[in-house]
Parts: structure tokens; sequence; C-alpha cells
């Protein structure tokens, strides 16, 4: 039996660190030079979560701004989706609340995880447990994440997992 | 018509592979480009993620379909753009992608470009902020020890005000005593009065010494310089420390002194010299030496305190003139004082814009050394004004010339009354409201006005004083524990004639300031 394949997208501002954090969690590389993803990238990874393989495609959607709008087809059949967020830039939860309603609206619900990504740089961190205990009332699960050191990576990516399969459920 | 070969020559230039879709999946139309097998590894595009998402909508009769840009590994070299259509034509699929070569590499870089600026402008939007934040930080920290200090100048006048009200006392009773005025003292009692004397004394420059390092501190001790006989200045001091040395059994030597005149604060460089001497002398023991020297070149008037002490340990040298430092073992248990003298000193030096040098070796003595730059020094001498007030003291009793005390605290009424009964008829009250009473039945001559009276302070004492028709003309002077800066001013402008500030150490300065505001009183009644 073929393992069970699962389309998540990433989503969220640009220069967040959606491409860092696949590249990180697929192939553990991290990469200083910023380079803007455009339209989508695809990536493959089998994990094992509650006992069960899994073939995560990893859906890199190119970062939302004014030049850049996700795509509605490149949401259907999402299984899940990760909102990233840059925790040293405090407007990019807002795109990333704005995103979810979005892609919600389009995918129906499906699980995901927001990833306050950026974890490593503490000094420059603007976004505060006031604004995340709401969301976290609100039963999102939160993990902060930094693709340069790869801390919270395969908490983040095996947390949707696990949730993508208790909805499957 | 399109030749079928011109139309492969076509889709070959632009890149394009064109698909139909059959029984076994999609089969290329024409030649297959080189890069399709290396994007699409096992030739059927249904298992590449993105065309088989895209493909599971299937275009309606002349309808098509774009697939928007995605991007594949172009085998072991860089990601590659891709785009695709579908459309339906005859009733099959066709798929069209187009490979993005330049153009893809364009796209991104132009993006990229649009990016990295809008990050930079968020950055700087950043630190903008960061800075506003910062700035508001300092505003609010500038404020906050504003406020401190504020409330330390409040806490310092309230303090310098009730610790001068009981040294009134102190100091006047003390100096009525020795004075003998109350009877004479035999030579155990002159003793003891010399001892409360000399402490209360002391007691007074610790608070004036605080208070002079509070205001050089806060930049709030102004200077008055002026040009004066550098002589004149050195005589005051040594005439006031002869005593001293005197008492302590230690030779006080007079060097050589430069004889020209000198641009100064008089009154701070006095206290410079002051506490140079006075220390020098405390810390030289019996049958030691103390020497002043003062010389004068073009540039510098340099003054020297040398003497024969117990010298100062090397290692404490660069701290003595810090803020209540003492020096330890080196003083041999020797710690009167709290350690103002030398850091008020060396700040009234450097706000001269001079400097101060010590140098000593313990067991042999220390020496300090003033520099002052000569600022000015062809100027004419400016009349001395602060030349020692000796003041005119009436000689004998004043019957015509009565004088109202008002002074809610009781022992400092008794000490005012006590030092002036002798030579004028005295009224003492407790307060405004029972002396404004008293003046309205009976006019004083002069009044001697408390400021921090209960209930009607003295200021509104005066206002009203100044307001009546009968008492408009009496001269009031202020006898008041407020000796901050700015009071003296601010009791002048308020309109007393004269300004006292307590502890009145002296009957004579008293009787000083009386007497020419006496003769002011008595003068329209005798033209």
């Amino acid at each position: 039996m073929p393992p069970l394949q699962k389309k998540i997208c990433m989503a969220g501002s640009f220069a967040v660190g959606k491409t860092s954090l696949v590249r990180r969690f697929v192939e553990s590389i991290f990469d200083e030079r910023y380079q803007t993803t455009v339209g989508v990238k695809i990536d493959k990874k089998v994990v094992q979560a509650d006992g069960q393989e899994l073939t995560l495609l990893l859906w890199d959607l190119a970062g939302e701004d004014d030049l850049a709008q996700v795509r509605p087809a490149h949401l259907r059949g999402a299984a899940g989706f990760i909102l990233v967020v840059d925790g040293c830039r405090s407007h990019t939860l807002e795109t990333a609340l704005s995103l979810e309603r979005r892609i919600t609206h389009e995918t129906g619900p499906v699980p995901f995880v927001l990833a306050l990504n950026k974890a490593d740089l503490a000094s420059g961190w603007e976004i505060s447990e006031a604004a995340i205990d709401p969301l976290l009332r609100r039963g999102w699960t939160c993990v902060r994440t930094s693709a340069r050191d790869g801390r919270g990576v395969e908490d983040l990516f095996l947390s949707l997992a696990r949730k993508m399969l208790e909805a499957k459920e | 018509m399109i030749e079928p070969s011109v139309a492969q020559a076509a889709l070959s230039v632009l890149d394009i592979v064109v698909l139909e879709e059959n029984a076994d999946g999609f089969a290329a139309i024409g030649q297959i480009p080189d890069w399709f097998p290396r994007l699409f590894p096992d030739g059927d595009v249904r298992n590449a993620p993105y065309l088989a998402e895209f493909l599971t909508t299937v275009p309606g009769p002349g309808e098509q379909r774009y697939s928007g840009v995605w991007t594949e590994r172009d085998g072991n070299g860089p990601d590659c753009g891709l785009e695709a259509w579908a459309s339906q034509i005859d009733g099959h699929t066709v798929l069209l992608i187009h490979r993005l070569g330049e153009e893809f590499e364009v796209r991104r870089a132009a993006l990229q470009q649009a990016r990295e600026t809008s990050l930079s402008y968020e950055r700087l939007g950043k630190v903008t902020r960061d800075l506003a934040d910062a700035k508001l930080q300092v505003e609010m920290r500038n404020r906050e020890v504003e406020r401190i200090n504020q409330l330390k100048n409040e806490f310092l006048a309230s303090m310098s005000h009730e610790l001068r009200t009981p040294l009134n006392a102190i100091i006047g009773f003390s100096s009525l005593l020795a004075e003998e005025s109350a009877g004479p003292l035999n030579a155990e009692q002159q003793t003891y009065v010399a001892h409360v004397a000399r402490a209360s004394r002391h007691l007074l420059d610790l608070i004036n010494d605080i208070l002079d390092l509070s205001k050089i501190e806060a930049g709030r001790l102004e200077l008055a310089r002026e040009l004066f006989p550098l002589d004149d200045a050195l005589n005051e001091v040594l005439y006031t420390v002869r005593p001293l040395a005197r008492d302590k059994g230690v030779r006080l030597i007079t060097g050589r002194s430069a004889g020209s005149q000198i641009f100064a604060d008089r009154i701070r460089f006095k206290q410079i010299l002051y506490n140079l001497l006075s220390n020098a002398i405390k810390f030289t023991p019996t049958t030691g030496e103390v020497r002043l020297d003062a010389t004068a070149t073009p540039e510098l008037w340099t003054i020297a305190v040398t003497d024969t002490g117990i010298g100062i340990p090397r290692e404490e040298l660069d701290a003595i003139f810090q803020k209540f430092h003492q020096v330890g073992s080196g003083t041999k248990g020797i710690r009167e004082g709290a350690g103002l003298g030398l850091a008020i000193t060396k700040r009234l030096v450097e706000q001269h814009g001079g400097e101060i040098r010590a140098y000593s070796e313990p067991g042999l003595g220390s020496r300090f050394v003033v520099t002052l730059p000569q600022t000015v020094s062809r100027l004419e001498p400016a009349a001395d004004l602060h030349a020692d007030p000796m003041p005119a003291a009436p000689a004998v009793a004043r019957p015509d010339v009565r004088v109202a005390v008002v002074e809610d605290n009781g022992a400092n009424r008794a000490l005012f009354e006590a030092m002036l009964k002798s030579v004028y008829p005295i009224s003492v009250y407790e307060n405004g409201a029972e002396a404004l009473e008293a003046f309205r039945r009976q006019p004083p001559d002069v009044v001697l006005l408390d400021i921090a009276l209960p209930g009607m302070d003295g200021i509104e004492v005066l206002r009203r004083m100044r307001a009546e028709l009968p008492l408009r003309n009496i001269p009031v002077i202020a006898v008041s524990a407020h000796a901050m800066t700015g009071d003296r001013e601010r009791f002048l402008a308020a309109g007393f004639d004269q300004y006292l500030a307590k502890p009145v150490a002296d009957r004579a300065v008293l009787l000083a300031a009386i007497e020419p505001l006496c003769r002011r009183a008595r003068a329209p009644l005798a033209s």
C-alpha cells in the first residue's frame, strides 16, 4: 500500500522564511541569502507520524504582497497549511491572519499551524506574547521556529502531520 | 496553412512542448525538447504534483486554462520556471508547457529587487521608529531625572530650613553666652560654650557644603567673577584660619605672594583657600607647618598649600577629590568632616577654568596646587564689594526705635529678643495675624519677619503691610532659614528691605542690618 500523501501549503508574507523552513526540513540546509520564490515550488518528504508513514507534498507558495497574491487554484486539494510569520516584523502576523481566513474559505476547515519564525533573532523580536495569546485561546497551534538553527522545524511539520491524520480519522 | 515543420521549429524556439491526452496518458506532438525528460524523468506529466493538480480539472470545450508559474528542478541544475495551458480540441485535452528561460530569471530578479527594496523600507521604518522610541525614552528619562532632581532640591531646601532653624538658636545663644551678656562665665563654662559654638559652626559648615555640592552638581552654582587684590583675599582667609593653627600648635607660614589682582568669584576663591588651609591644619600634627604660596605668571595664578602632615597614601591620591571620600588608614583616625571639602574645592576650581593637583608622601606631608587661568588681567580693580563687613553696630541704646520680631519658633524668638533688647525696645509675635493686629495699633519702626510662619507666611504678612497705608513704609527684614540659591533674590523681589539667612550667628550682623533701616525709618520724622 503506497504511503498516504498529503498536500500542505506554506503561506505567509514575503521574506518570512517559508522556503527556508522547507529547505531546513527537507534538506537540512539553511542559506543566509534571501531568494524570492516565483509562483510555486513543490518538495516532498516522507515522515512518520503516530506510527504511520506519510508523504508530505510541500507547496511553497510565493510570498504574499501587493505584487503577488495566493492563487485559489494553488490551494485546491490542500489537506493542511502552515502560516509563516516573521517574528521580527509584526505586520506579517496581520498578513497571516488575513491569509488564514482566505485559505479556509477556499479549502474548508483543514488543519493548520502558525510558525513564528526567526526565533534565533530574539533581540529584534516584535511579536509579543500578548499578540499570540488570543490565537492560542482560539485553539491555534503556534510553534516558534528558526530555519537558521533548526529549532522547532521538525515539530512544526510533524504537528501538522498529526493534525491531518487526526482530521482524517 | 503553416507547414508542420515550421510549426515545430517555432515551438522549439519558444521552448514549448505540446502534449495530447490519450488512453495511456499524455504524448508529445512532434519533437520532444531536451529539457522535457530532465524535468519530467518518468515522462508522465500526471506524476508531477503541480501538473497532476492542474489537470484534475478538465477544461470545457473551447475553454483554455492557465496553470500559473511553478518551478521544477532541472536535474542537478537550478530550478526551472514553467507555465502551462490546457485546452480541449476535438474532444482531446491538449497541454502546452512553456519553459521560462531567461525570462524566468528576469522576472525573479525584478521581484527580488522589489522585495528587497520593500524590506529596506521596512528596516528604515523600524530604525526610524526605534529612534523615535529611543528619543522618547531619553525624554522620559530626562523628565524623570528632572523630577528626581527637583525632589532632591526640595528635600535639600527643606532639610536646610529645618536644620538652620534650631542652629540659629544654638549658635545665637552660645554667642550671647560667650559675650557674657547674661552674666559672667567661669573658665570651665567658657570652655563648654566654646565647644558648643565650634560644634554648631561645624554643623553649619557641613550643611553649607552639602548645599554647595548639590548646587554645583546641578550646574546651578553661578560664579560672580570680579577683579580684586589677591593679597586681600589671602589675608582674609589667613585671618580666619590662624586661630585654628594656633589652637593646634601648627605654624602657618605665608610664602611669596603674587601681589597682583585676580579675576575670580571672591567668595568662592576664599572658600577654595579656606578648604585647603583648614584641611592642611587638620591633618598636620602639633609643631608641624602649613605654608601658603601664591605666584602669578601672565597666564596663570598658582596657589600652593604645603603641609608637613601625615600625608596621603599614593593609591588614594586620585580618590581624595571624590565626594564623601575620607582617606582611610593614612589619616590615623582623623575622620572629621563628611569628605566634601576637597570635592567642592575641585569643582569650584574647575568652574573657574582651573585645575587642582595633589602631591603627597605619607609621613612627610602633602602639597595641593591650584592653578587658575588669567582670563582677565588688564582690568582695573573693581570696587571691593566683598571686604569683610565690620558692621557699624550702635554703641548706645536706641529707645526711640521700636523693633518687632515675628517668629514662630520660641527659641529663636527668645534669641532675637535677647540679642536686641539692650539696644531697642522689642516686641515679639508668634504669627503674622497677631503681628498685623498689633502693628495697626502701634506701628513699629523696623520688623524682623520670619518667612515660614504658620497660617499666614512672611511674604503674605509683608504683602498686607505694603497694602495698608500706616504700615506701608515700615522697613521689613526677612530673617529666614530659607537659604538656598535664589532665596535672597526672591525675598528682595517680594519687597523685603533686607534679607538675613539663619543662622544669624552674630549679634553685630543683626544690628548692622537693622541700623541703616532705623535711620531710614526715622528720616521722614526728622525732616
